[in-house]
């Protein structure tokens, strides 16, 4: 279990089992735009970067969060 | 025209000439007016000379001068009375409370009684206590009884002539000491000071500094017997604080028409109302009571009533003086209500130069929730040179950090620390035209910050954050009576559609970004919605739809607004919105960001909330609300059971200007832009509205 998937779960207050890639506002109502925001917040903590509104507002799901991560040189 | 000014015994001397001739049926009554002695104060000058026969000498009974008035008005004339001293007026109140006015309206039908009773006032010239008096306040409230009072702003003519107009009674005070000043003319008080003229004629007179036009720190609301000393305290105020204090100056102190000069007081917030009365019942408490219904909101204080001392006003002239309300108290008393002699400063640092002289740098209003500030941060050193506009010092709002710029050029003199919180218009430093030296003063203490909420046993102190989300609340359940309407919104299709649109645009499309631009294009067809009170019957509408949006973050509530969000495509609110909520989980909002929202929408997406009755954001008038998306079982076409998502849109509205229908239809347009959504297409990389 990576962090990303770690830091989602606890986002969404649910169990890691239920984090999938596909896993994103459109498949859980937990996943409000605000806990998007969080996510990304603490994903820019714990792996030291800066995500900006627009790449925030791109990534609608877990895997493409972990694109993201990938991107920047932080594999999750 | 002369280039010198006419004295206003001049001027009313010539307004009474020109209203004789002109007034065929006009009489004036009064002791001693005759030529060649022409009155006490010779303001009748001339006048019996030319008009033997409407120009009557009376012996000494003001009960009975009063009572003759009275009865040639009611005769269909036009009359005068001169009141040689208006201690005097009481021996012919009973002619006036009982018989004038009460004519007007006690014979079954209205009966217009042109009397006006002229009443010289007022201390400051040695007279002694049964000369000097002003008795305003004995005849406020009097139905069909109106009051005058002689200016320096006004023509005495159009006051005059108003007055005989009126249909009723009148009573014209005027100060004495003004008869030997200057009226003021062409705009101009004096190289400092200009003046205009609101209202319907004579209406009222403001005077403001020069280039100070639209700046006002206070308002000082003086009849005209005090203007001189109302405008000498706000050149006393401008050259030590470089406050700008305006004069406003009623031609007719009763009835209190305050309309004219509303915005310019609701913009000043700071009130004070002078009169040389005693206090207790005054003229002066009857505009503040006015000023409290009509303004409560916009108000950063009480009103304060300046009055003289409760005496018998001495004879001697240095007695007297402490009696009477002069400029210096008018001075005092606003520098002690407004906090302006840096209380603060003096308690937490002790500058090395007295910063009497350059520019103050004072805590601007940064919003509406808050009446103090946190000073963060010096962002300039003390002592050192700084340019305007330049980026000074740093407050904390409830919601935000906001850097102040520099007013002007100048040496930094600090005078707070940081963690100080201040009040808005306290001072935090001045720019002085000198280099200071500042290593000999004391470093300004740092005062303790309250930045955080503290527990002790059994208490909970609310932090900033709380008590900026209290004020709000707290102020709109005060001041908004509000209604509240829910309607339902099935949201297959357009979740279906966002969806879709958030594959091909790669954008975080949701209900939110939907909801702003519905809300934004309904502007046009309901610009009520978008408006704000600017008083108990007017509606200042908005140009464009500035949406605000509720961000809740850790604790801590914003609104930040979407601006001319109806010229903004579905992509460009989603970047917006989530910019708003990054800064929010930074707190790194700006207050300009906060500011400026005409309608809001509160967005509840957290499952299972059904619907929120949201607060209306004084001083909109509307706040729509969102709750989250819920499953309801709705028969189909064929009708079998089927889930179908719906939302629940509610909308809390100001009742005084927005009533349930049209809540109701304004709510229908927006779950029709919900239901209809083949416009989101539309609207994707243009600023498409959502259907009209």
């Amino acid at each position: 279990m990576s962090s990303l998937e770690k830091i989602v779960a606890e986002v969404l207050e649910t169990s890691r089992d239920e984090i999938a890639d596909e896993t994103g506002p459109a498949t859980t109502g937990a996943w409000t735009s605000l806990r998007h925001v969080r996510i990304i917040a603490a994903l820019g903590r714990e792996f030291d970067l800066r995500i900006t509104p627009r790449e925030a507002r791109s990534c609608r799901s877990v895997g493409d969060l972990r694109k993201l991560l990938a991107e920047k040189g932080r594999l999750a | 025209m002369s280039q010198v000014a006419p004295r206003v015994a001049e001027n009313l001397n010539r307004a009474l000439h020109t209203l004789f001739a002109r007034e065929e049926n006009l009489y004036l009554l009064g002791e001693d007016l005759l030529d060649p002695y022409g009155g006490a104060f010779k303001i009748t000058k001339g006048l019996s000379s030319r008009y033997p026969d409407r120009v009557l000498a009376t012996p000494l009974s003001e009960g009975g001068i009063l009572g003759v008035g009275g009865g040639l008005a009611l005769c269909g004339n036009k009359v005068i009375v001169e009141v040689m001293f208006g201690d005097f007026i009481a021996l012919g109140f009973d002619q006036i409370l009982n018989f004038a006015s009460k004519s007007v309206t006690m014979y079954g039908t209205e009966v217009p009684v042109p009397l006006v009773v002229r009443c010289p006032v007022g201390g400051n010239r040695g007279y002694g206590p049964t000369h000097s008096q002003s008795p305003q306040k004995h005849f406020v409230g009097i139905p069909n009884l109106a009051l005058y009072e002689l200016s320096p702003f006004h023509d005495a003519e159009a006051v005059l002539d108003l007055a005989l107009r009126a249909g009723t009674p009148g009573i014209f005070f005027e100060d004495k000491v003004l008869y030997t000043q200057r009226m003021f003319r062409d705009g101009r008080v004096d190289d400092e000071f200009g003046y205009r003229l609101l209202g319907s004629a004579p209406g009222w007179a403001h005077a403001f500094p020069d280039g100070a036009e639209e700046t006002v720190d206070a308002v000082v609301i003086a009849p005209g017997g005090l203007a001189h000393r109302a405008l000498a305290a706000a050149r006393a105020l401008r050259a030590a604080d470089g406050r700008s204090v305006h004069v406003f100056t009623p031609a007719r102190l009763y009835p209190v028409d305050v309309e004219p000069v509303l915005p310019l007081l609701a913009a000043a917030g700071r009130i004070a109302v002078v009169e040389e009365g005693t206090a207790g019942g005054t003229w002066g408490s009857e505009v503040a009571r006015v000023l409290y219904e009509r303004m409560w909101s916009s108000l950063r204080g009480p009103v304060l009533q300046l009055s003289s001392a409760d005496s018998i006003i001495p004879t001697a002239g240095h007695l007297e003086r402490r009696v009477l309300l002069g400029a210096s108290d008018i001075e005092a008393g606003l520098r002690e209500a407004a906090a302006w002699t840096g209380q603060v400063s003096r308690s937490v640092a002790t500058p090395a130069v007295e910063p009497t002289t350059g520019v103050p740098l004072t805590v601007p209003k940064l919003n509406n929730n808050d009446t103090a500030y946190l000073v963060v941060e010096w962002l300039v050193e003390d002592g050192a040179w700084v340019e305007p506009d330049t980026e000074i010092v740093s407050l904390e709002t409830s919601k935000a950090i906001e850097d102040i710029p520099s007013p002007a050029a100048g040496y930094l003199r600090r005078v707070v620390a940081e963690g100080v919180e201040l009040g808005v218009g306290e001072v935090l430093g001045h720019l002085l035209a000198e280099e200071v030296t500042v290593d000999q003063a004391p470093a300004p203490a740092v005062v303790s910050t309250n930045g955080h909420h503290e527990v002790h046993a059994g208490t909970y102190q609310l932090d900033r954050a709380q008590l900026g989300t209290a004020a709000v609340v707290t102020r709109s359940h005060r001041e908004v009576p509000t209604g509240f309407t829910v309607v339902r919104a099935e949201v297959d299709g357009v979740l279906d559609t966002l969806a879709r649109l958030s594959d091909e645009t790669g954008a975080l499309l949701g209900l939110a970004e939907v909801v702003v631009k519905a809300v934004a294009a309904a502007h046009q067809d309901f610009p009520l919605f978008f408006g704000s009170l600017t008083d108990d019957r007017t509606v200042a509408l908005a140009d464009a739809p500035h949406v605000g949006v509720t961000v809740d973050a850790d604790g801590a509530l914003y609104v930040p607004v979407v601006r001319r969000a109806h010229e903004q495509s579905l992509v460009d609110v989603a970047d917006t919105l989530m910019d708003f909520r990054m800064k929010a989980l930074n707190k790194e909002f700006a207050a300009r960001e906060l500011a400026g929202g005409n309608i809001a929408v509160s967005l509840n997406p957290d499952p299972g909330v059904v619907l929120v009755h949201p607060i209306v954001l004084w001083p909109q008038l509307c706040m729509v609300s969102v709750g989250a998306v819920g499953e309801e079982l709705r028969p189909d076409a064929t009708g079998a059971p089927a889930v179908r998502r719906v939302v629940h849109i509610g909308l809390a509205y100001d009742h005084r200007v927005v009533n349930g229908r049209d809540a109701v239809l304004f709510l229908g347009r927006l779950r029709d832009s919900l239901e209809d959504h083949a416009w989101l297409d539309r609207s994707l990389g243009e600023p498409v509205t959502a259907p009209t």
